[in-house]
């Protein structure tokens, strides 16, 4: 089988990076995630159950995330939930996006550094 | 409540999506509500519940539009593995709806576009009947008195034919046709000018101080260069000056003038006076059109000016006979005798379609047995049946829209081509285009077609995939495809043979009026018409005119026949099956009729010498008309065998007398019978006919048709006898030069065009019949090899195999030739107004019919049969 390319699955929608930063440190069920991403983002990105469902989908068809098992959530009463882990490859990706961004940033700011300095 | 709302949204998702995820979205979205807690404003949760849909909807649609591509991937691929299958299939479709889509666009550009006036379906034709219910025109007198009495019309107007030489300018005399109208004419059709203004009502006026006229655009444009001066401007119109008073909007299409009055290009005031000779009450030449009054029907007014009628009727006894109305709306005068057969060329190219679809369905089906185990495995492996049937549909839906668009393309070349090669008798045949109307009706045609052929496979495939991976169910399987496709083939051979029947008899009515006598000879004939203007030749009862109109003709055809290659020329008013039209009352001498308006009518044509010889119309008894029947002479005339057996059953016709038009016209001795002629067309039955000299009658005949016999092909005379009239008269233009045989060919313009098409439409179901047939069969002896090599290795016949396989074919296709000749003795009645001494039922179309379907499918069938008889049994026996 050919090495796993990461940069094969950039650039990332914000939505679908926030969701791997999400996972980054531990299981979450959907819920859990929709919270920690607007946490993290301080309420500016809020996810929604079709948003985030389709980015599950996808994720989870290329591996990039994994389903561990069903169970309930000590937080919402019994019911049951999955839970969904970052895979090997799902972290890589995470990664190389957030590189990308970064060089994408570094670029930009020189640039516009410069343009200030001329102007 | 909320959970439910929540729950319908989400079948928005497809069905996989829901599976896997509905619950968790649901456990989502009540935690959101929970955390929101109970308080929420009624704009939050109206906020919450919008943000919710819409990121609902928007993930169906990412959903959906990710399957749609899979699946259309996946459809080109399977489509892509079989490129006969599928080219049979594009091709197939692509003329089944190119050839609809064309016919759509042909019946929306004549039927169904509005005519191009204002309010077009309250305007009406208004005609004068007599005592046995003949419509004719209307005489002034009987125009002006329905004008000032009828209360159902807001307008009234006429019109009449005229003709008109331009000069001057520096430029070359031109002829053009033109009209003559009676005030309020444009205004009564809502047609307002580009530029300039219409006719006042004081230019209408007998009399009126000076002449004025209205240009079309196309004249305004090719004569005087577009210039918008020209308004106000004289014009030399035949040596008389005219103002130009206006110029008529482009695109205005006006039927009238185009399909009534040979496209005339200019407009006169008609300005009659009620005591011209020509104004006269039994002078029926003026077409009457009318605007409904708001709140009028065309029954009200047609009651209304019939009640006119009559009491004109009792004022003026002798001027007509059981005088009664007919009002027709406008569009049916154009659009009515043409709406038969348009109607019938879209059953034809429907049916075609149908044949098309379940050719194509039978193809699919064909590709599902074969594809019926990769469904079992997919089935096997947890494919949900609404996902496989989604993907087949995909395939469906892909192979309808791509034959969509190359039908498209076909419905644009059949355009062109019907546009060009069209009979003159079907009005605005030069406007269609292929528009957004007929590409989206090719759009829904293709949708529809999609789920006509599409289903029939899908049941098939996804119905019963459950046993097929048992090897056990292949037989029943094929069994129940084989019963599915010979019904198909069996339908497709019904439509095909419905085809046959109807283009059959049309073929057979269209033979039957070729071969129709017209009465005279019309090869190696050359006809030209002559419209003689100028001051010198207008028309009138000057002794003067008539004998210069005389001398030019003489000349005209003098040195016409002095020509190499020509054998006989001569002149004529109406030239029959030209579509012209001249009817006169006939009265003999010494049997007056109380009411004239009784006496028999026939029609009148006014001829030079040599007449009958160049068109080789036979002299019965008595002489022919000759250069001797001269201006002054004793006058003569000439009439046909139907009106001398008719009118003179028991006495010889000739040394008889007769006048034409009012009983007190000039009387003719008649010194000829000739054979009878087919005038007003080869399916109408002919009339009385009289032909008069020339140079006899009561004024200058300016419109004649030259009629030039050759010895070989007639149009090598058409430039010198041009070179002819211009050297005699160089102001005179000669128009519509034509050999005979276009001229009798183009009076069966209609049913050449609707019999070849139809002819068109049964060949190609024919053949799409014969393709599912042949196909179906072959899928048969495939699935059946090694039950034949096993027959074969048993010592059957290859004969007794070829019979087994013949008759497995021929069963459905005789099947449908009893359908299909079923349906066709139902249906052909609405082919009844379009045969020509042709009985529906003819028995001779129908075997016709049979014998070349059941031949066709007889070879269709014998490949596979052939094929099956030579099937090696020990290959067979071995594979198994």
């Amino acid at each position: 089988m050919a090495r796993f390319d990461p940069s094969l699955h950039l650039p990332l929608t914000p939505a679908m990076f926030q969701v791997l930063v999400a996972l980054a440190d531990g299981e979450k069920h959907g819920y859990a995630i929709i919270k920690e991403v607007a946490r993290r983002t301080g309420g500016k990105v809020r996810l929604r159950a079709g948003t985030l469902y389709t980015v599950i989908k996808r994720f989870a068809a290329d591996g990039l995330i994994e389903e561990s098992a069903e169970r309930p959530d000590p937080a919402l009463d019994d019911e049951r939930r999955r839970y969904y882990r970052l895979s090997d490859r799902g972290r890589a990706v995470a990664v190389a996006e957030a590189q990308r961004l970064e060089e994408t940033l570094v670029q930009a700011r020189s640039k516009l550094a410069l343009g200030l300095r001329r102007s | 409540m909320r959970e439910l709302l929540f729950r319908s949204l989400l079948l928005l998702l497809p069905e996989e999506f829901r599976a896997a995820y509905a619950r968790d979205m649901q456990a989502t979205f009540r935690a959101e509500l929970r955390d929101a807690g109970g308080a929420l404003s009624a704009a939050a949760t109206a906020r919450l519940w919008a943000a919710t849909a819409w990121d609902v909807v928007r993930a169906a649609f990412s959903e959906h539009a990710d399957i749609l591509a899979r699946d259309t991937r996946y459809a080109l691929r399977t489509l892509r593995a079989r490129p006969a299958h599928t080219l049979t299939a594009l091709a197939t479709l692509a003329l089944g709806i190119g050839a609809n889509v064309a016919m759509f666009a042909v019946i929306d550009g004549v039927l169904l576009a509005p005519l191009p006036y204002r309010d077009p379906a309250r305007l009406v034709a208004i005609a004068e009947t007599n005592r046995s219910g003949e419509a004719s025109n209307v005489g002034y007198l009987s125009f002006r008195d329905l004008r000032a009495r009828a209360r159902s019309l807001d307008a009234v107007a006429v019109t009449s034919q005229s003709t008109a030489t331009l000069l001057g300018d520096g430029r070359e005399a031109q002829r053009v046709n033109a009209m003559r109208v009676s005030r309020g004419y444009f205004e009564m059709l809502g047609v307002r000018p580009a530029l300039g203004r219409v006719f006042s009502e004081a230019e209408d006026e007998p009399g009126a101080a000076r002449r004025v006229a209205i240009l079309s655009d196309r004249l305004w444009r090719d004569r005087f260069g577009a210039d918008p001066r020209v308004i106000g401007r004289p014009i030399d119109v035949s040596g008389i000056a005219h103002q130009v008073l206006g110029v008529l909007p482009r695109g205005f299409e006006d039927l009238v003038a185009g399909r009534l009055y040979e496209g005339a290009e200019l407009w006169f005031p008609l300005g009659y006076d009620e005591a011209a000779s020509f104004a006269c009450r039994t002078c029926r030449h003026l077409r009457v059109f009318g605007r409904l009054a708001p709140g009028a029907g065309e029954a009200e007014a047609e009651r209304e000016l019939a009640s006119i009628f009559r009491a004109l009727e009792a004022e003026h006894p002798t001027e007509y006979d059981g005088a009664g109305a007919q009002a027709t709306p406008l569009a049916e005068v154009f659009l009515g005798p043409v709406r038969p057969v348009l109607l019938l060329l879209w059953a034809g190219v429907l049916v075609l379609l149908v044949v098309a679809c379940s050719n194509v369905a039978n193809l699919l089906l064909l590709r599902a047995s074969e594809r019926s185990r990769e469904v079992a495995v997919r089935t096997a492996l947890g494919v949900t049946a609404g996902r496989l049937t989604r993907q087949l549909l995909t395939e469906s839906l892909l192979l309808a829209l791509v034959g969509g668009l190359v039908g498209t393309l076909v419905a644009w070349a059949a355009v062109r081509v019907l546009v060009a090669t069209g009979p003159e008798q079907l009005p605005r045949l030069a406007d269609v285009a292929l528009d957004a109307r007929a590409v989206g009706a090719a759009l829904a045609l293709s949708l529809a077609s999609a789920a006509l052929f599409g289903l029939v496979p899908l049941r098939q495939l996804v119905g019963r995939s459950g046993h097929l991976l048992s090897g056990a169910g292949r037989r029943t399987e094929s069994q129940s495809t084989w019963r599915i496709r010979s019904l198909l083939v069996a339908g497709n051979v019904a439509m095909a043979g419905l085809l046959l029947v109807g283009s059959g008899l049309l073929v057979r009515s269209l033979a039957g009026l070729l071969a129709t006598a017209p009465g005279f000879d019309p090869t190696r004939v050359l006809t030209l018409q002559i419209w003689l203007g100028g001051e010198a030749y207008r028309r009138g009862e000057d002794g003067d005119q008539i004998a210069a109109a005389t001398r030019f003709y003489d000349e005209v055809l003098a040195r016409a026949r002095a020509l190499p290659g020509v054998t006989a020329a001569a002149a004529v008013t109406t030239l029959p099956l030209a579509g012209g039209v001249d009817g006169y009352g006939l009265h003999i001498a010494g049997r007056p009729y109380a009411n004239p308006e009784q006496a028999p009518s026939g029609d009148r044509f006014v001829v030079t010498p040599q007449f009958f010889t160049a068109l080789g119309i036979p002299l019965l008894r008595g002489r022919m008309l000759d250069a001797g029947d001269a201006q002054g002479r004793a006058a003569v005339a000439v009439v046909n065998r139907t009106l001398a057996e008719a009118l003179f059953p028991s006495e010889d016709p000739l040394g008889h007398e007769l006048s034409l038009g009012p009983p007190t016209a000039a009387k003719r001795r008649i010194v000829g019978i000739v054979g009878d002629v087919r005038h007003h067309g080869l399916d109408v039955p002919v009339g009385y006919q009289v032909y008069v000299p020339q140079a006899q009658w009561a004024w200058a005949e300016t419109f004649m048709t030259l009629v030039v016999r050759t010895r070989g092909d007639p149009a090598a005379v058409a430039a010198p006898i041009r070179e002819i009239v211009r050297n005699v008269d160089p102001a005179q233009p000669v128009t519509r030069v034509r050999r005979y045989q276009e001229v009798v060919g183009a009076s069966l313009g209609t049913r050449r065009f609707a019999t070849v098409l139809l002819c068109a439409f049964a060949a190609t179901a024919l053949t799409m019949a014969l393709i599912g047939l042949y196909g179906a069969l072959g899928v048969y002896v495939g699935q059946r090899r090694q039950e034949i090599g096993v027959r074969l290795a048993l010592g059957a016949p290859a004969a007794a195999i070829r019979r087994l396989v013949l008759g497995q074919g021929m069963r459905p296709a005789v099947a449908g030739l009893a359908a299909g000749l079923l349906v066709a003795a139902l249906s052909v009645g609405v082919l009844r107004t379009l045969l020509h001494e042709v009985r529906t039922l003819d028995p001779g179309t129908f075997v016709v019919a049979a014998i070349v379907l059941l031949a066709s499918a007889s070879a269709a069938c014998f490949v596979p049969a052939w094929r099956a008889s030579r099937i090696d049994p020990a290959a067979t026996l071995r594979t198994e």
